[in-house]
């Protein structure tokens, strides 16, 4: 299996959690080929629907970005039927994951299976969570790694 | 007795959306006697967050003003700053800055043509519908908002927010390698790009005929886009520096963005204002291409709008194959200067229309003020005037959603920025006794 894993976010505040997890990941798990498959690593900046472009060429995608509102830290294993509303909100400035995913279906392009990790900001944007909730962010991609590609090929 | 009926659409809360607005539309006796375009999202303060900066920081903070335009606010910026230090860009750098500039104008002009501007017209609700009768078209749009996403990071590091420019030119220059992997992709886009302005003009665009007063920049040879003079279709010709005493911003009560009027007039800025005022500056191959599709020009139709983003996309895609055909590595991506006290403005064509910039630099090398004239600001006044004159048209007699997706589509006509609120419009109608 081709999994890509992907973290999406900004700069600024909490956004910017799933870009720290995912170059977190990538230290941890130096390595691109698995006993069951390969594994590749990225970040995009508020990608809008260019968020097509970074999901072809793999099997699986597992997109980890913040989720506003919610318990601070708290994880939630997404499909994309759960993001709702999709569509409505399309301007140059506010395409999100859902309107991405939801133009590609559209589209007929061939989408790879996307689960996302959701890590709930509470409801304060602008503040940093704490380097706890990167830890158990990590530790849980982690687990799901070997489950689903095996041990590394060293 | 007063009757009022309100109609509202419900407005999702996702992330990642900027801004919201409104629009009030009072209609009495058979005609409007209120219409009001509302900005409501808070004020950003961002020349006052300039001020006792060092200029390097001026150039990065502006970029932050948009996500989709923050190349404008760079070059305005720049050219504002370079004028205060006495900077004279080598001609590799201003080339360069022109093709980074391109990339920009792609990027935001593909966009706007296929996921907002072409639904309105097509009869669907959004692009996701869109794609399901158009597919090609809504990819083609997608190829170009990716190809014009490349080419600001090829000069810019990034697409959103890029980080390449500086003072007297860039950080760096891009390697030979990287340029000629660029011309590659933009030879076979030139072809879309033309095929774009022919299927532009085929889309059923409502008709309207509208006195208005077009603004943008024009330069002696070019299509103007990094820089020029500043003209108007009513015999303006002014250097940036000029600008304020022709153009006045006002607060509207209603609106957190302000109102620009030139003498007092309402005024149009964006893409149907630049290919009204500089046809002549067309390359020969875009400009027939436009004349192919029979529409004539200077238009006052401003659902033209459409077409001319589609010609500026092909424009900018000649241009940038033009300009990096015989792309050489400088000996220096920027001109050395020296910081120094001064006050100047800066002026260049962000793809929605003309943006001026003015920023004073103190004896301590330190930004003492700044100024930032947006072209949605300047646009304000006259969407309420389009907005006026295209509802009366439409007929105000019209159901309520009827009047509110004609109102969403003039206001969606000109690709507002400030809130990016055009697709959360909120109606209320009072039609007083009827």
């Amino acid at each position: 299996m081709r999994l890509k894993v992907l973290g999406i976010g900004s700069p600024f505040g909490v956004d910017r959690i799933g870009w720290d997890v995912v170059e977190a990941l990538g230290a941890r798990h130096p390595h691109s080929r698995y006993a069951l498959g390969e594994l590749r690593i990225g970040c995009c900046d508020r990608p809008g629907v260019a968020l097509l472009e970074q999901l072809r060429d793999c099997d699986e995608a597992w997109i980890v970005d913040a989720l506003a509102g919610g318990r601070v830290g708290h994880l939630r294993w997404l499909v994309p039927e759960d993001l709702g509303l999709a569509g409505e909100s399309f301007s140059t400035h506010g395409a999100g994951v859902a309107d991405a995913l939801a133009l590609g279906a559209a589209l007929n392009e061939p989408l790879p299976a996307v689960r996302l990790l959701a890590i709930e900001a509470g409801c304060k944007p602008e503040a940093e969570l704490p380097q706890a909730c990167v830890a158990r962010a990590l530790d849980e991609l982690s687990m799901r790694l070997r489950d689903s590609l095996g041990e590394p090929l060293l | 007795m007063t009757e009022k009926r309100n109609v509202r659409i419900e407005v999702p809360v996702l992330a990642r959306v900027e801004g919201e607005g409104a629009l009030l539309l009072s209609v009495r006796d058979g005609h409007i006697d209120e219409l009001k375009l509302r900005i409501y999202e808070p004020p950003r303060f961002f020349e006052k967050f300039l001020e006792g900066r060092d200029h390097q920081d001026v150039i990065d903070a502006v970029a932050r003003i948009c996500g989709i335009c923050p190349v404008a606010y760079q070059m305005s910026a720049a050219q504002a700053l370079e004028r205060v230090f006495g900077v004279q860009l080598p001609v590799w750098a201003e080339r360069m800055r022109r093709v980074f500039y391109c990339g920009e104008w792609l990027q935001s002009h593909a966009l706007h043509v296929h996921l907002l501007a072409a639904p309105d017209f097509l009869g669907t609700d959004s692009v996701l519908g869109m794609a399901q009768t158009y597919p090609e078209e809504v990819k083609r749009g997608l190829r170009l908002q990716s190809l014009g996403n490349a080419l600001i990071a090829l000069f810019g590091g990034r697409s959103v927010h890029p980080v390449g420019v500086r003072v007297g030119g860039f950080h760096h220059a891009p390697t030979q390698t990287a340029v000629d992997g660029m011309l590659k992709r933009l030879r076979v886009a030139l072809l879309e790009a033309e095929a774009l302005v022919a299927w532009t003009a085929s889309l059923p665009l409502p008709e309207s005929d509208q006195d208005f007063v077009s603004v943008s920049l024009r330069h002696p040879e070019e299509y103007p886009l990094y820089s020029g003079r500043i003209v108007s279709s009513t015999g303006l010709d002014i250097d940036a520096e000029e600008y304020e005493a022709h153009f006045v911003e006002e607060h509207a009560p209603h609106s957190t963005a302000l109102h620009a009027k030139l003498h007092g007039e309402p005024y149009l800025v964006g893409p149907l204002a630049r290919l009204n005022l500089n046809l002549d500056r067309l390359p020969e191959p875009v400009r027939a291409a436009l004349e192919r599709t029979g529409i004539e020009f200077p238009s006052r139709n401003t659902f033209h709008s459409v077409v001319a983003r589609a010609v500026e996309i092909h424009l900018v895609i000649f241009e940038a194959i033009r300009l990096l055909e015989d792309y050489a590595l400088p000996d220096q991506s920027a001109a050395p200067f020296s910081v120094r006290a001064g006050n100047a403005a800066g002026a260049s064509e962000a793809p929605r229309g003309l943006l001026w910039h003015r920023y004073g630099v103190g004896e301590d090398g330190l930004i003492s003020a700044a100024r930032i004239v947006p072209p949605t600001s300047q646009n304000q006044a006259r969407i309420e005037e389009d907005l006026r004159l295209s509802l009366e048209a439409c007929g105000l007699e019209q159901a309520d959603d009827v009047l509110r997706l004609h109102g969403e589509m003039v206001i969606r006509n000109y690709d507002p920025c400030i809130s990016c609120a055009t697709h959360f419009l909120r109606l209320e109608v009072d039609r007083g006794c009827d």
